[in-house]
């Protein structure tokens, strides 16, 4: 191995010749800065030529620039605290979570809000099914009054007590062959509550198990203990 | 406005660099004559060395030790504390990529190499990169030798 393999840093270290002037005199504007720290302006190879263009800044001109103006590396310094200032503080939280709890809490999230407008379609937009009954037939209805019975009687008679006018009756005494509502089907329940609870239990879960310092599932106490911790997602 | 041919070429020098960074860089034969402008030969020959090893072998490996090296060598003007943690937020969030990085933006931002590796979105073995660099930087100064003798 040769001497500049054995400091091979140093060697690397010695291309490092800090720039003392940059190819723009000339600052620039605080809109180019602006759009330097967004990445907007463009990548192009102009350097070692005097540009014409005194608005047109290019990445590289703007970031050699910068490099060795003083002022206009404060004014940019400045620029980014105050956009770290302006991070509101749950990105940090949301930040440190691990990546694959990052994307199931957004599938979670995502997915909830999806199948709730679903489920509100299926309850509130459709129509609930209807059950038609069969209508007497024309015998049934010819047939001869069935024989005194005090007791249908005094029910007739409680319902149109005191009232000289007619009573709205239930579909099921007036005789009418109306169709009835029938009992909701599956899909036209509120299921969201069960995926829900489901969900919310699974994210508890995979969040407990990142939350743990090592998976051991061999360990029956730490399950044990971890299961404890599952309690209040259930209930 | 006096010129200054040796400031010049230290401004090509270190565009080069960023280019090679951003992968917006030119063929390094291209670029021969640009970097040895003020007839600093070894120094010309120590980027183009950058140069072919990121055309001969993983660019993203060249790529990661150029951030590294800027990140933690070169000097940044004035105090930037914000620019160290934007960076290393914007690593961790995978919402910077290389193509948009300037050697101000990384210039005493002191990445580890862990944080490299992120945004690289590779691992690689520093120390077999840079004897890759090393050992092409002594092909092109060994052909450099052999030049004049043919002629």
């Amino acid at each position: 191995m040769s001497d500049l393999q054995k400091d091979d840093w140093h060697w690397f270290r010695e291309l490092l010749v800090p720039l003392r002037t940059s190819v723009r005199s000339a600052h620039p504007s605080r809109a180019v800065l602006h759009a330097y720290l967004k990445g907007q302006l463009p990548d192009e190879w102009r350097v070692g030529v005097h540009s014409l263009d005194l608005n047109g800044w290019t990445l590289t001109e703007a970031s050699q620039h910068v490099l060795t103006c003083r002022d206009c590396a404060q004014q940019l310094a400045l620029m980014r605290q105050r956009e770290l200032e302006h991070t509101p503080p749950w990105r940090d939280l949301w930040d440190r979570l691990p990546g694959a709890i990052r994307a199931h809490v957004a599938a979670y999230a995502i997915g909830l809000v999806v199948l709730f407008a679903l489920n509100a379609f299926f309850v509130m937009v459709l129509p609930s099914p209807m059950v038609s009954r069969s209508c007497p037939s024309g015998e049934e209805r010819a047939r001869p009054e069935q024989p005194f019975n005090s007791q249908t009687a005094i029910d007739r008679n409680l319902r149109l007590e005191g009232l000289n006018r007619p009573v709205k009756l239930p579909d099921s005494l007036s005789g009418e062959c109306l169709p009835v509502p029938a009992p909701r089907p599956l899909s036209q329940t509120w299921w969201i509550g069960w995926v829900f609870l489901l969900w919310t239990l699974l994210v508890g879960l995979h969040i407990l198990w990142n939350a743990s310092p090592e998976p051991r599932p061999t360990v029956a106490t730490s399950s044990v203990m971890r299961s404890l911790g599952l309690v209040p997602i259930v209930v | 406005m006096e010129y200054d041919l040796s400031a010049t070429v230290q401004q090509i020098r270190l565009a080069y660099a960023e280019h090679l960074m951003r992968c917006t860089d030119l063929p390094p034969a291209e670029m021969e004559d640009l970097l040895s402008l003020d007839g600093d030969l070894d120094q010309a020959r120590r980027w183009l060395a950058l140069g072919y090893a990121k055309r001969r072998y993983d660019p993203d490996h060249v790529r990661g030790l150029l951030v590294y090296l800027f990140s933690n060598y070169y000097p940044s003007l004035g105090d930037d504390p914000a620019k160290g943690t934007l960076l290393r937020r914007a690593i961790a969030r995978k919402r910077v990529k290389l193509s948009e990085l300037t050697l101000e933006k990384i210039s005493g931002t002191k990445l580890s190499w862990e944080e490299v590796f992120q945004l690289v979105r590779k691992e690689f073995n520093p120390t077999r990169v840079k004897e890759r660099i090393i050992e092409i930087y002594e092909e092109l100064k060994g052909a450099d030798h052999e030049r004049p003798a043919k002629r």
